[in-house]
């Protein structure tokens, strides 16, 4: 059995429910165990990251703050989801910096 | 924003560095699904890029129009990411207060941005609507059948669920544009 923390992305809900209905029904017949991420946010993907480069690479670095506390690997079907989440978590080592924490 | 060159606040950005290795090829073009919807194709945004024709290249709808399909920036052959760089054009547009009049996109992107700060993720029954009220309210007729089968279909909540972190969230986000938006 496999764990990993989920990350549904905001269509799922949705739009995409077929498609997490069958992703979650595909990880269950694999032995995969997938265990959604306690209060996730939107990753601040395209329709974000156009727009506001920071406000997106930040909203993204919550979901990932969250699942860094889980100690388990994220997983997400949405491709625009693990893209963004993929390069905030490439471009936040390189580029982040330490300011005061937020009030 | 001081002296700095269009070109050299493109580069700042992350994925704006490689548009210097461009080779005026055309792949990215050849390979844009809306190249044709577009006033500047992608190739020729490039070049303007870099000729300095900032105004140009910002009042046009080329960037806005851009799917993030990706297929430019997996068959380039300088490694350059041009759908980064359409994302830095908007990003720098938007921060220039500018938009443009021919795509109905930056509208769609703030409407987005709004929602999310309001909820945390989106809802996109209040994204849609917000956006059909700023824009044309009668196109959302156009859509009722096709909302009608989303509906019966579980596909389209009508209520907002909102984060339990919205609090957090809207510092996050805040911080942000208190930092200027940028890296």
């Amino acid at each position: 059995m496999r764990y990993y923390v989920y990350y549904p992305g905001c269509s799922q809900e949705a739009t995409a429910l077929a498609y997490g209905q069958s992703a979650e029904a595909a990880s269950k017949a694999l032995g995969i165990e997938l265990a959604e991420l306690e209060d996730w946010n939107c990753c601040g993907s395209t329709p974000y990251g156009s727009l506001k480069e920071l406000e997106a690479l930040s909203v993204a670095a919550r979901n990932l703050a969250l699942a860094e506390k889980t100690g388990l690997d994220l997983v997400t079907p949405c491709n625009s989801c693990y893209l963004a989440l993929n390069r905030t978590n490439t471009l936040t080592p390189r580029h982040g910096r330490r300011s005061p924490p937020c009030p | 924003m001081g002296a700095k060159s269009f070109l050299e606040e493109i580069q700042a950005m992350p994925g704006g560095e490689g548009i210097r290795l461009c080779i005026q090829c055309g792949t990215c073009t050849g390979s844009c699904p809306n190249a044709n919807r577009m006033d500047h194709s992608p190739r020729e945004t490039i070049a303007m890029a870099r000729a300095g024709l900032r105004e140009e290249v910002l009042s046009s709808n080329a960037m806005w129009f851009c799917a993030s399909c990706y297929l430019c920036t997996v068959r380039c052959p300088r490694g350059i990411k041009p759908t980064d760089f359409m994302h830095i054009l908007e990003c720098i547009a938007d921060r220039a207060g500018l938009s443009t009049k021919h795509t109905r996109t930056p509208v769609m992107y703030r409407t987005f941005v709004d929602n999310i700060r309001n909820n945390g993720r989106i809802h996109e029954v209040g994204f849609m609507r917000g956006f059909y009220f700023k824009t044309n309210l009668f196109r959302a007729l156009g859509m009722r059948s096709l909302a009608w089968k989303l509906w019966r279909k579980g596909r389209m909540p009508l209520r907002a669920k909102k984060i339990k972190g919205t609090g957090q969230l809207r510092a996050i986000i805040d911080k942000a544009r208190a930092l200027g938006g940028a890296l």
